[in-house]
This record gives C-alpha cells, sequence and structure tokens, in this order.
C-alpha cells in the first residue's frame, strides 16, 4: 500500500502538468497596413480624420505607440466634383479641416483617401439626409440601497420616429455627468447600437438599465444623444463594442472596415440630444 | 415538406395493412428473452437465426424476441458477439414461450456451429451509420490516467470527432456538442462529463450495451440533430453475488450486483470516486484548503412480477464540486466553490401483451444542477451567495413493439417531456448592507412526440425501415409542430455484401449555450423560444457494407450530406467565462436571446470502418474525410466560415490482443493500442493591432486613438497544428483463490507528442518577441490501476 500510494504521489505532478512552447505551426505573414477613421457629420465644425499603422503581432517586441503619421497626404473629395487637401493640425493630432472651408452636405457621398510611403487607401461614405428627434428621454429609479453605499438603478427609455423610406441604422448614447463640483465632464454610461431592419411600425425606443455607485443620494445629470447614422458607422461601432480584447476562451470579434487597401472606416451620422426628465 | 409527410404517411398506412402482414396462414409464435447464464442478464440485439428460411430476429432492448413462422420443423440458432452460439430444433405446432440461455464464450467449447451463424452481419442490418460497442472493448482500450471512458472510444469511430486534447466531448457529422442525444435508461443526461470535460461520466462498469447512430435515425428516436448514444444499465446477477473493484491513478471504483430473489429479482450498484483532495489535504494550510472531487453512483433493481411482467428501477447521481475553505486571523469563516451534478431516475414496466407484442412504459426524472457558492461570516454579518442554472425533466413515454411475422417488426410509441429549464437562480443574503434577494428565471416547457416504424423485407433481397415521429414544442403559449419522416434501405447484392441508403429530419427544441464544447460547467441548456427557433436538420447518406465471415471481419463505407438550420452560437466577443452572478441575474433585461446568432450548417464527407469484432485479435480502422461550413449572418460578416471541428482527415486505429488466456497455471495477458491523427482545429488567429476608436459624442474629438484591437485572419481560417498521439496499455490478469486479479499498465500519448489545447500570444524564454505560444496540457501520461473481479 506503501508504494501504491508512493506511485500515486509520483504520478500526480502529471495530472495538471502543462507544457507552453512556441506553436510549431507557421503563423500568416503579414504586412503592417494603413489605418483611416473618420467620423463625418453636418453637425460638427470640421472634418476630421486619422491615419495611423497597423503592426504585425508576432516577431516584434509589442509596445507599439500607434501614433498618428503626421506627413501624409489626405484627400477630401464629394460626388459633385469638390476637393480639398486635409492638412495634418499638430493641436488635435489628427487631419483637420473646418467646414467653413469644406461643408459636410447632408445626401452627399464623401470619399476620404490616404496616400503615405507608396500605400494609398481610401474610404466613402453617403451622409444620411435626417436627424432623427428624440421624441420622449426619460428615466426612472428602479432601486435603491439603504446602505452606506448609494447604489442606484436608472432605467432609461429614449423614444423616436422612423423614417420608413429606408433602412437606417441609430446610436443611442446615454451620457452622465458627475455630481461632483470639480468635474463637470459628461461620461459615456450606456450604448445602444438599433436598426429599424424588423421593426414593424414608425414607432422607435430603446430601454437601457444603469447602476450608479457613488456617495452620494443626489441624482446626476443626464444626456441622451440620437445619431441617424450610415450603415458603416452602425457595422462598425456594433462590432467595436463588442471587443473585449484576447483570451482563449472569448470568441474573436473581428472589427468592421471599408476603407479599401486598409483597415478602419470613414463613415458618417446625424445627430441630435435631449436632456432625459425623471419621472417621479 | 409536408407533400413528402403525407406521401410517408400514405406509405407507412399501406404497409401496416398490407396482406403480407395480416395474412391469416396457419402460423406460431415462438416468443421470449434471450438470457446470459450465470446470472441471468437480459441480452440485447442477440441473433435469433432461422437458416432454411433465411429468415429470423434480433431480441430487442429489453432482451425480448418474437418469431412467427408457418407451422412446422425448424432449426433455430440464437448467438450473440463473445457468447457460444446454440443451436435447437423446434416442432413449431403451437405459440412456444421459450428462455434461450447463453454462455460466454470459452465456456462451452463443444458446440460448434460455424461462423457465418454466429452472428448479426452488417450486411444483414437494414439501419446504417449505427455503431454497437462492445462493453469488453471500452474496458481494453487504454485510457487517460487509466479512466475507462465510454465517450473518448466513441470518439474513435468515423464519423466522431472530438473536440480538444484530452476532451470526451463529441461532435458527429459536424454537429455540435449539444446535438446528441445522451440516454441512459431512456434518461436524457443533459451534462455527460467530469473535470471540465477530461472525464464523461460512463465508465462502462454499469453498464449492458452502448450503441452510436450517427445517421439514418430510426423515427423512435428524436430531440437533437446529429446523433444518438444510448445506453443501457446492465440488471445485475439472479444467481449470485458478483463484483468488481478497482483502484486507480485519480479514483477508485467498486461494482455489485447480485440477487434479491434469487432468479425473479436483482440489483446492481456502482460507484466511483476521485480522491485528490483526500490525497492533498493533509499537506494543505489548515486555515486554508482548497479541493476537488467527482464521483458517480449508479443503481438498478428490478423483479420479474411473472413472465409477461417486469419492473426496472435505475438511477444515476453524480456530482463534481470545486471547494475553498479559509479561516481568518478572527476566526471568521468563508467557504467558496461551484458544483455541478445529474441525477436521473428511471421506473420502467415490460409487459408482454401476446407472444408478438411487447411494451415498455418508462417514467423517466432527469436534472441537471450548476452552482457558484459562497458563505461568509464577518464581523458585521453573514454574507451568502448562490448562483445556479439547470434543467430539469420528467417524461413518461410509452414503446410497443409488435413482430407480426419474420417480415416485419413494428415499432411504435408516445413520449411527454416537462422540462423546466432554470437559465439562472440568484440567492444572495449580506447582513451589512441589509440586501436579501432571490431571483429566479425559469421556463416551463413541453416535449411531445408520437411515431411509428416498420422495419420490413420485401423480398430476399431488400429490407426497408420507413418511419415517422411527430413532434410537438410548446413555451410559453407558443408552439411548434414538426413532421420528421425518416426511411432507411439495405439491398442485398450478394450474401455478405449489401447496398444501404437513409434519410432523416430531425428537430431539436433544447440548446446549449456554449462555445467550448468541452462540458464546462458553465455551459447553459434554454429552450426553443418564439425568437429562438427549434433547430433543424435534414441528412442523407449511403454505402456499402460488407460481410467477409471467413476472416471474421466487415467493412463499411459511408458518405453523407447534412445540412442544418436555425443553430445557434454566441454572438462575436462573447465571453463564455463570464459567470458573474450579477451580470446572470441580470438576465431580464439582456436575455440570452439577444446574445446568440442562428445559423446555418453543412456537413458532408465519406466514412470507412474495417472492424473485427471476434477473435484473439480485435479492433479497428476508421477514416473520415469531411466538410463542414457554417453562415451565421451575424458572424463573419455574414460570410460562410469552417466550423472549428471541421476535419478534413481524421485517422483512428484500434487494436486489442489476447496474447494468452489466464488459466489457474498461468497469467493471462492482453496488449491493446490506439493511434489517432486528426487534422487541426479551425480558429481565427490575431495577426496585427491598431487604434480603433470608439466616437466620442458631445466634447471635442481630438485625436481619437482609442484602444487596440485585433486584426484577425478570416474567421477559422487557420488551422491549429494536426493532432495525433498513441496510447497503449497491457492488462496481465491472474485467477486467485477468490477473485480474478488483473494489473492494468497504459501510457497515454506514447511518443510525448505536443499537441496543441490552445494557442495565446506570449514570448518564450529566450527572447522578447511575441511569439504564437502553444499550450500542452497532456504530454506522456503513464498509469496503473489494480482490479479485481469476482
Amino acid at each position: 500500500m506503501k508504494n501504491y500510494i508512493k506511485t500515486i504521489l509520483l504520478a500526480l505532478p502529471f495530472l495538471f502538468a502543462s507544457c507552453q512552447r512556441v506553436a510549431t505551426v507557421p503563423v500568416p505573414n503579414v504586412e503592417s497596413k494603413l489605418v483611416l477613421f473618420s467620423f463625418l457629420s453636418p453637425e460638427d465644425n470640421g472634418v476630421e480624420a486619422t491615419l495611423t499603422y497597423s503592426v504585425p503581432i508576432y516577431n516584434n517586441n509589442g509596445g507599439a505607440s500607434f501614433s498618428p503619421i503626421p506627413d501624409a497626404n489626405l484627400v477630401i473629395s464629394d460626388n459633385n466634383g469638390n476637393s480639398k487637401v486635409m492638412p495634418f493640425n499638430s493641436q488635435k493630432m489628427t487631419y483637420y479641416l473646418p467646414q467653413s472651408e469644406f461643408p459636410i452636405v447632408p445626401g452627399l457621398s464623401y470619399t476620404i483617401t490616404a496616400t503615405y510611403a507608396g500605400k494609398t487607401v481610401k474610404g466613402t461614405s453617403i451622409i444620411p439626409l435626417q436627424i432623427m428627434e428624440i421624441d420622449e428621454a426619460k428615466y426612472s429609479v428602479v432601486t435603491s440601497s439603504n446602505a452606506s453605499q448609494y447604489e442606484k438603478q436608472y432605467l432609461f427609455s429614449v423614444k423616436w420616429k422612423d423614417d420608413l423610406q429606408q433602412r437606417n441604422y441609430f446610436r443611442v448614447n446615454i451620457q452622465e455627468c458627475n455630481i461632483y463640483q470639480w468635474d463637470t465632464s459628461y461620461y459615456s454610461v450606456r450604448d445602444e447600437f438599433v436598426t429599424d431592419q424588423n421593426s414593424t411600425g414608425d414607432q422607435m425606443a430603446v430601454s437601457h438599465k444603469y447602476y450608479a455607485y457613488n456617495n452620494s443620494k443626489d441624482t446626476p445629470n443626464f444626456v441622451a444623444y440620437l445619431l441617424n447614422t450610415d450603415v458603416h458607422y452602425y457595422e462598425y461601432h456594433r462590432r467595436r463594442v463588442n471587443f473585449q480584447g484576447e483570451d482563449p476562451f472569448s470568441e474573436p470579434a473581428p472589427q468592421y472596415a471599408n476603407v479599401e487597401g486598409g483597415l478602419g472606416v470613414v463613415c458618417s451620422y446625424r445627430k441630435s440630444k435631449k436632456t432625459p426628465f425623471q419621472l417621479k | 415538406m409536408y407533400k413528402f409527410t403525407r406521401l410517408f404517411i400514405f406509405a407507412i398506412i399501406f404497409l401496416l395493412f398490407s396482406k403480407n402482414i395480416w395474412s391469416q396462414t396457419q402460423r406460431f409464435t415462438i416468443s421470449g428473452y434471450v438470457k446470459e447464464k450465470g446470472s441471468a442478464e437480459l441480452m440485447i440485439g442477440a441473433s435469433i437465426a432461422v437458416p432454411a428460411i433465411r429468415s429470423g430476429t434480433v431480441s430487442n432492448n429489453y432482451g425480448f424476441f418474437s418469431l412467427t413462422l408457418p407451422e412446422g420443423k425448424y432449426e433455430i440458432i440464437v448467438s450473440y458477439i463473445g457468447f457460444e452460439p446454440k443451436a435447437y430444433t423446434v416442432d413449431l405446432k403451437k405459440n412456444i414461450e421459450w428462455d434461450v440461455i447463453l454462455e460466454p464464450s470459452g465456456i462451452m467449447k463443444e458446440l460448434v456451429v460455424s461462423s457465418q451463424k454466429q452472428k448479426v452481419h452488417l450486411a444483414d442490418v437494414t439501419q446504417m451509420s449505427v455503431i454497437e460497442i462492445p462493453i469488453q472493448q471500452i474496458k481494453d482500450i487504454p485510457a487517460l490516467l487509466g479512466e475507462k471512458d465510454v465517450m473518448k472510444v466513441i470518439q474513435l469511430l468515423p464519423g466522431v470527432q472530438k473536440g480538444g486534447e484530452g476532451n470526451a466531448g463529441i461532435y458527429v457529422r459536424g454537429g455540435g456538442p449539444d446535438q446528441n442525444l445522451i440516454i441512459l435508461d431512456d434518461a436524457i443526461v443533459y451534462n455527460a462529463f467530469h473535470l471540465f470535460g477530461f472525464f464523461s461520466l460512463f465508465n462502462g462498469d454499469a453498464l449492458k450495451s452502448v450503441e452510436l447512430t450517427k445517421g439514418g435515425f430510426p423515427a423512435r428516436f428524436g430531440g437533437r440533430l446529429s446523433s444518438v448514444i444510448e445506453m443501457n444499465m446492465k440488471e445485475g446477477n439472479k444467481e449470485k453475488i458478483k463484483g468488481e473493484a478497482g483502484i486507480g491513478i485519480i479514483s477508485s471504483r467498486l461494482v455489485l450486483e447480485g440477487p434479491i430473489i434469487k432468479g425473479k429479482s436483482s440489483f446492481l450498484v456502482s460507484a466511483r470516486r476521485t480522491y485528490f483532495d483526500a490525497l492533498t489535504m493533509p499537506f494543505q494550510d489548515p486555515n486554508s484548503k482548497a479541493g476537488y472531487y467527482f464521483y458517480d453512483f449508479n443503481a438498478k433493481a428490478n423483479y420479474e412480477i411473472n413472465t409477461h411482467n417486469k419492473i426496472f428501477l435505475s438511477g444515476y447521481f453524480g456530482s463534481d464540486k470545486f471547494y475553498l475553505k479559509e479561516t481568518d486571523f478572527n476566526n471568521f469563516k468563508t467557504s467558496a466553490g461551484l458544483q455541478w451534478g445529474n441525477l436521473t431516475g428511471t421506473l420502467r414496466w415490460n409487459h408482454q401483451y401476446s407472444p408478438k407484442l411487447f411494451s415498455n412504459t418508462s417514467l423517466i426524472f432527469s436534472n441537471y444542477k450548476f452552482e457558484i457558492f459562497e458563505q461568509a461570516q464577518q464581523s458585521n454579518g453573514n454574507f451568502q451567495l448562490s448562483y445556479s442554472s439547470g434543467i430539469r425533466d420528467y417524461a413518461l413515454k410509452h414503446d410497443l413493439d409488435y413482430r407480426p411475422n419474420t417480415n416485419h417488426s413494428i415499432k411504435m410509441g408516445a413520449q411527454i417531456i416537462r422540462h423546466q429549464f432554470v437559465p439562472s437562480a440568484l440567492v444572495l443574503k449580506d447582513d451589512f448592507s441589509g440586501l436579501n434577494s432571490t431571483q429566479k428565471n425559469e421556463f416551463i416547457a413541453f416535449e411531445n412526440a408520437i411515431y411509428v416504424e416498420d422495419d420490413m423485407k420485401i423480398g430476399p433481397r431488400l429490407k426497408l425501415n420507413p418511419g415517422l415521429r411527430l413532434t410537438h414544442f410548446n413555451v410559453s403559449g407558443v408552439n411548434y409542430f414538426k413532421p420528421e419522416p425518416r426511411i432507411g434501405m439495405s439491398y442485398k447484392i450478394k450474401s455478405d455484401l449489401a447496398a444501404k441508403a437513409s434519410f432523416a429530419i430531425m428537430n431539436q427544441y433544447v440548446h446549449l449555450l456554449s462555445n467550448t464544447g468541452i462540458g464546462l460547467p458553465t455551459d447553459l441548456w434554454v429552450p426553443t423560444t418564439k425568437k429562438v427557433l427549434p433547430q433543424t436538420s435534414w441528412q442523407v447518406a449511403g454505402g456499402f457494407a460488407k460481410d467477409f465471415l471467413e476472416r471474421n471481419f466487415s467493412i463499411s463505407v459511408e458518405g453523407y450530406y447534412k445540412r442544418a438550420s436555425n443553430i445557434i452560437s454566441f454572438k462575436e466577443g462573447a465571453s463564455f467565462l463570464d459567470v458573474d452572478p450579477a451580470a446572470a441575474a441580470d438576465a431580464g433585461t439582456t436575455p440570452w436571446e439577444q446574445n446568440i446568432a442562428m445559423g446555418k450548417m453543412w456537413s458532408y464527407g465519406a466514412e470507412f470502418l474495417l472492424q473485427k469484432k471476434t477473435g484473439d485479435f480485435t479492433g479497428w480502422i476508421g477514416y473520415t474525410l469531411s466538410w463542414t461550413q457554417m453562415q451565421f449572418d451575424e458572424l463573419n460578416f455574414g460570410q460562410k466560415f469552417w466550423a472549428k471541428y471541421d476535419r478534413r482527415h481524421d485517422i483512428s486505429l484500434v487494436g486489442m490482443y489476447k496474447v494468452r488466456e489466464e488459466t489457474p497455471e498461468q497469467n493471462g495477458v492482453k496488449i491493446s493500442a490506439t493511434w489517432v491523427y486528426g487534422t487541426g482545429n479551425a480558429i481565427t488567429l490575431p495577426v496585427a493591432e491598431y487604434a480603433a476608436p470608439i466616437h466620442q459624442l458631445g466634447g471635442s474629438q481630438g485625436f481619437f486613438g482609442g484602444d487596440i484591437v485585433s486584426q484577425y485572419t478570416g474567421k477559422n481560417q487557420f488551422r491549429m497544428a494536426p493532432y495525433h498521439r498513441m496510447d497503449l496499455g497491457i492488462q496481465v490478469q491472474k485467477q486467485m483463490k477468490h477473485w480474478v486479479r488483473t494489473w492494468e499498465f497504459s501510457v497515454y500519448n506514447l511518443y510525448n507528442r505536443f499537441n496543441p489545447y490552445f494557442y495565446y500570444i506570449g514570448s518564450d524564454n529566450n527572447s522578447m518577441q511575441r511569439k504564437l505560444m502553444q499550450v500542452t496540457i497532456f504530454p506522456i501520461v503513464p498509469s496503473v490501476s489494480w482490479n479485481i473481479k469476482f
């Protein structure tokens, strides 16, 4: 029996032993690509675009900074034949044109072309025609604990009328402004990306549930945004918010791109805003 | 499809009322049970042949047979693999009730019946895509850490693929692990795995039969798309107390069986428990102890009321538990852990209405529960958390087996299952905050079915098995009705060569939310709902079966094409290790339905099996060539992609050789070996990184550098390294005074192949450069076990 126990103890390390080593299977060889992003809207002051490089994962030391490329040639053009070079703005660290110089007009198609180190990439977006106004934005406080930690659960509801003439894509974003006087910034607390593909009427609505933990009994300020987006904005963002990082137990979340020859998106939206009211 | 179904119904009615069945020539019936000598164990699938008229039948799942023949004198041969065949001469002038007793081979040598008459040949069976696995082979095949495992033997068959290294989950003809109907004595087993899938619940000790059906499903089976694994427990020895016991590297086991009333009633109990926790406990800090164990317990009892009525009561329960116990310096105690387990119970009543009509009625209970728990004593009160999920079934099933003559074997029946799904239940009590919350998310659903099928002979060469299953599912006021026509056929080209074909439509109303397929306890069973539709598939298969009678082996070659729709998957970005109880409890606002995508699957391929079941050398060679693709509107931008377990080539070589028989004078020696090869799994590999911002609203955008995301290969376009491995086992048996003792030495992964379990991005010791790293969990693993049989 003694020998048997010894045998078991000797064998135990095998039970949970694991070996890590460099994979024997060759990894795909990929090149760096130009990555172009631009979110266009007539409601913004200007047109912004960023250009960076992607970095292959394998056989480098990691820690890439993904700094913007400042000396590329970026040109924005519309389908009426207008075009303009976008200069690099070193303060914003983006390529920037005020709309006074190159207005973004609803219904027009815009293409941004970037050329750098012999590579050219471009992305195109058609600006949505309509701003969808929020008909109603409200919230109620669903639960509140009575302990020293003030935990509140806010249930938001945002409603708007849909345009049934075409398929539409929406982003509903709720932002919270902290009740602390020293911080007046708004922070995004919930995002919802919806399409009217399967809706049966012209009434669209989304609900958000949001838990807040803070040390005050006061209710923070909220603001709700409704974006009527093009398909590229919608497809990119709904995948982007699902990216959880790399671990062996998560489903990979490939990102959407509409930039030819590279990565990233050139997309557009129309924006409306409302301050939700609290139901008593 | 409905036109097709109507045609099926018409054909079945026509065949049921055909002259062939109901003709009233002077005929008599021989009926009874086939039993094993010494134990009176009922034998499933024994052949009862009448060579003179090239006819016969097979005993059913309860050992019952019925053979109706014209008046006359016949030679009848009863046979079963591993048993000596018996020949009888019967003068049939009236109905005869007759129990046949067969003896295991090697005991009775004097009766010689040619091998051609010894057993049911592959070419004689109408059904295709069915493989019966002899229990002895399950016990002989070498296994990881010596833990014999039914599911891992099934993985060695063509058309069946395993998930990951060491994992007992199975993928049949492209189907997922949730698409396998695993039945133990009529009860559905929902989670068939221990220790995150490394071992299955079934070690073969308590089992009498295991049969895998991977296509051409008879109408009596339903509820899953891809396969049926039907297991029946032994009844227990009716003559004397018998037992088996074993001590292995990680567990010990015991089986006891014997008569309750000799010849009338018997019992069987089987238990297994791991002792990793007990062995490590003395070496742990007394104030902080952690452990893991699993156990299985099978029990069965039966009572023969009279020759026409038998009652069986059987059950299984088993559980896995990880636990942690801590005591801090204030003597406050904390305990936490997770546990999961199955509980099944079946009460069966066999009744023989007449020599031709046999029935079985089953009352079935099945429960699977997973739980995370935490209890803590604190200075300001106690804290208690329990999060659980599970499924509980109550079912009633009635099956009729009617054998009007040798040309027809009709099976019909009905079943009702009440499913109780609990995707999440939370109990939270916290004295400090005053929280006292109990939330339960529950669905009740009914899954009902009726079926009829007829295994019929049309002339000397053609056999047909048409069938129809009508299914109904009700959940939350939504009803689904789905007809499932089935047909199998066999045409004998020569006495030992048959061409076979089959077609089956299947529906599945319960779904498993799991992307690992490795039997994690966090996998969640959920019902079809208004939004999540039933999974549906159809499959067509064709092939040839050839028996080499003189050499005692058979070959089958099959091709199949399978298409499924409404199969489910998690959406991209989902993490299946997310078991945050609070998030789960919040399922009312983010129900699981919103996190899954529905899509289609195509699988096609060819399978080859050369099998030798008898003799000193037994085993098989299996080869599968297959393709499996999927398409989901919400995955991979709507494009088709290879399934994770799409495996172009899959090879299994299995051999068992009895070197010498054990006698009082010498040790018996058996050697067994397996070699497997499989194309690497298809995975999605990150290849580059880039900054990808989320558009910020409101304030100034500035440089929207954003978080870093990955650029991937196309979905599942990267192949892991091929998997191959060799296992070797040697059993040395010795006849002792009171028992037979067996030492078994086995080596898993004999040549120490580093098969990848998963890949990750990391760096090796010699460089800071990022590399694709692989984790291997089972290098060479030797094991030893000691077993006795008395």
